[in-house]
């Protein structure tokens, strides 16, 4: 097996939001299979400066899984091929030599491109806004066994915690909707006692942010849950549903 | 011989009768669909109107199963069910009800997420494993082109037998039983027939299960009886209707 691959990358490329964009294709040699792909594409950014061209913008910032930002569409899948993998830790070595890989940035409506491979995720921000936080009095840490959680709960929230926001669902999803990101941050906290206060006017307020930020709807395709580098499950969006229906037979109107 | 079946044709007047339902329908659902906030409502009533409408094939298998018993029973059957007239036109708006919001709600919500992706991605491939070989026949990618072939089945199948409007079947002289032997028989009618019940069948290994989800019924435990129930289901549905057309020389 070759340790070094050659590669042939077909990038999209946009200068900013209005421009049109367009495919443009780079030959990258002597990739090492031990690299991210990150890695490479930093390899072919190099390439690129030193001809004196623009690199290619792409969003990355931990670059070990936790941080959500380095979200693409490689070879037609959202984060390529790896299950419960992002962007920055996809190995060179799923690739085979002389392949042409394909780079896309995320596509839907509510996620414009800003440049190249990043896109705007700020719809995300606008939903957490509209309900991901709980309310909680200042003062002293309160004692730790005041608010005993069932270990039932807490695993259950914790997974729906793991979310990191990067926008694949979206991006996988054939319809582009944010059910599973949006169901996520209301399991999470709908699970704890912390989030009951406000367990009704969150998933209100939430869904209806996700609307009007004009995401499409679930068909249930749960290619979501395939694209997930979180490993959020689409049990989370059944949890949305129920506690959607429960809010609003309670007579819960939405108000951003 | 049961003189109401030999006058089972319909009239003029009933025709009109059933543009008005449909008519009615369509402003009913039109004024519903306007009052539905957001998007899981959208899919609560999907849901709804869809298990509803399993219900009703149920229903209708069952009487289907009759023409297995033989003339007698089939035609007392279909007797039975035009006794009360009036009852009968209110179960056939309330059916057309959910055929209306069915269809209407499928059109606007396949119309939003086409938009909500904007331009189309170049290269586009599934990430389930489970799916990795067949995607292209995955039920769930084709809901609006089999529910589309099942509406157009639907309308040739109410012209066929609620309408009673082929020219080539005449039905004024044939009870129930006649009819549909007779409608059965004609060649292209019964692929229709069969083609129809297949992509009813592949629309509902979809559909079923889904429905539990927009509903938030399913969790973890529950998912798999509910997926393997809903393809079961569906089976069930295209083969118990898709044997008739096959079948019915023989009956
Ligand atoms: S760069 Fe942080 S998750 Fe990939």
């Amino acid at each position: 097996m070759a340790h070094t691959l050659n590669l042939t990358l077909r990038i999209w490329r946009q200068s900013d939001r209005d421009a049109r964009g367009e495919f443009r294709t780079y030959d990258v040699r002597g990739i090492s299979t031990h690299m991210s792909f990150l890695e490479m594409l930093d390899v072919l950014n190099e390439q690129l400066i030193q001809q004196g061209e623009e690199p290619v913008a792409f969003d990355h910032d931990c670059r070990e899984g936790i941080c959500g930002q380095c979200g693409m569409m490689i070879n037609g899948q959202a984060h390529g091929p790896d299950r419960e993998t992002t962007t920055c830790q996809l190995h060179m070595r799923r690739f085979e030599n002389g392949q042409t890989i394909t780079i896309e940035p995320w596509r839907a409506r509510a996620f414009p491109v800003i440049r190249d491979l990043v896109v705007d995720r700020s719809a995300f921000d606008r939903i957490i806004q509209a309900g991901g936080y709980i309310s909680v009095r200042t003062g002293q840490a309160p004692e730790a066994n005041t608010l005993p959680v069932p270990y039932e709960d807490a695993e259950k929230a914790l997974d729906a915690a793991a979310c990191i926001g990067c926008g694949a669902c979206v991006a996988q999803c054939k319809n582009a909707s944010a059910m599973l990101f949006t169901a996520a941050k209301v399991s999470h906290l709908a699970l704890l006692p912390q989030g009951q206060p406000e367990r009704r006017r969150r998933v209100v307020n939430m869904v209806a942010r996700m609307d009007s930020e004009q995401f499409g709807n679930c068909t249930n395709t749960y290619e979501c849950e395939a694209a997930c580098p979180a490993g959020i499950s689409v049990g989370t969006i059944s949890r949305m549903n129920r506690e959607y229906l429960k809010a609003r037979l309670a007579g819960v109107e939405p108000n951003l | 011989m049961n003189v109401s079946l030999l006058a089972a044709s319909t009239s003029p007047a009933e025709r009109w009768v059933y543009a008005g339902m449909l008519a009615a329908n369509l402003v009913l659902v039109s004024v519903l669909v306007g009052r539905l906030g957001s998007s899981l409502a959208k899919k609560y009533v999907m849901s709804l109107t869809g298990l509803a409408l399993c219900g009703f094939l149920v229903i209708h298998l069952i009487g289907n199963a009759m023409m297995l018993f033989g003339a007698e029973t089939y035609n007392a059957y279909a007797d039975s069910l035009h006794k009360d007239e009036a009852a009968l036109k209110v179960g056939e708006f309330a059916l057309l009800f959910l055929f209306v919001a069915h269809i209407w709600l499928g059109l606007v919500t396949a119309g939003n997420n086409r938009a909500a992706r904007g331009r189309r991605y170049d290269e586009e491939h599934v990430k389930r494993q489970d799916r990795t070989a067949g995607e292209f026949l995955a039920p769930d990618y084709w809901m609006l082109v089999s529910g589309l072939v099942i509406g157009a089945f639907l309308i040739l199948h109410l012209w066929d037998f609620t309408i009673e409007g082929r020219p080539d079947i005449g039905y004024s002289d044939k009870t129930p039983f006649e009819k549909a032997k007779a409608i059965l028989a004609v060649p292209w009618t019964k692929i229709a027939y069969v083609v129809g019940s297949v992509f009813l069948g592949w629309h509902l290994g979809h559909g079923v299960a889904s429905s539990f989800q927009s509903l938030g019924i399913g969790n973890a435990r529950r998912n798999r009886a509910i997926r393997w129930g809903g393809v079961a289901f569906a089976w069930l549905v295209a083969l118990g209707f898709g044997i008739f057309p096959l079948i019915s020389a023989y009956l």
